[in-house]
């Protein structure tokens, strides 16, 4: 089972939204048994952040991980959507 | 539960990002929903992740601090009449037009997961958003949260 971080400034107000959404999505595309969520804020998760197969992030993240991070911004706004999902796709069945 | 102290302002003069987040911060501080230290968590929070989102047909701010600050959890509205800077979240430098600004004070996530999903399905939608930005007064502000289940 792979560990997907959801993360965010305050561990709150977007991760939650960003959680439900990818919840939801897990569960409609059958793949909600090969992801354990983590929910909580990127100053907890900076210093861990490779104990994670999957990031995504609604805040901006340092340059060193930003490879390793999707935009969870695209949940909030719709714009970009499928695209970002694809991408937790992939890595998921990776 | 979230608009029911009725902290809102519709057509809001503000000049920039700041003037029109303490004309709110102000307001949910009286009402005694939030800390003195709110506003000033608000301000740096928004400076170290910033909330405009830019969707259409207007973009949105939701600025928000940590729970500590909040005595009870509420969202104040406002509505500008014309559009403040703010920095778009989960960007480098970018800056969007915005227009409508849902504050969040907010306590537990777990408590309020149903009502931010509901609140993301407005940012998604072009007409609630223009109902949002054009409507003019409390009694309209709540016929619209009726219509969409965040009386």
């Amino acid at each position: 089972m792979k560990k997907l971080l959801i993360m965010c400034g305050t561990g709150i107000a977007t991760s939650t939204i960003v959680t439900g959404k990818v919840k939801t999505w897990l569960a409609e595309n059958g793949l909600e048994n090969k992801v354990r969520i983590y929910q909580s804020k990127i100053s907890e998760e900076l210093s861990r952040i490779n104990d994670y197969d999957i990031v995504i992030s609604t805040t901006l993240v340092p340059d060193r991980i930003k490879e390793k991070v999707i935009d969870g911004v695209p949940l909030l706004t719709g714009i970009g959507k499928d695209a970002m999902f694809e991408k937790v796709k992939q890595q998921i069945l990776a | 539960m979230f608009f029911d102290k009725k902290i809102s302002f519709f057509q809001l003069e503000a000049n920039d990002r700041n003037e029109a987040l303490k004309e709110l911060a102000a307001k949910l501080y009286s009402s005694n929903l939030v800390t003195e230290a709110f506003y000033n968590g608000i301000l740096e929070r928004e400076e170290k992740f910033p909330t405009g989102l830019s969707v259409v047909p207007y973009g949105i701010a939701i600025p928000h601090t940590e729970a500590d600050k909040v005595i009870t959890a509420q969202i104040a509205f406002a509505s500008l009449n014309k559009p403040v800077k703010f920095y778009m979240m989960g960007k480098e430098n970018e800056e969007v037009d915005v227009s409508l600004i849902f504050m969040l004070a907010l306590k537990k996530a777990e408590d309020q997961i149903t009502m931010l999903q509901k609140l993301v399905e407005i940012f998604q939608d072009v007409s609630l958003i223009r109902e949002f930005a054009n409507c003019k007064n409390q009694k309209e502000l709540e016929g619209i949260l009726l219509k969409v289940g965040l009386e």
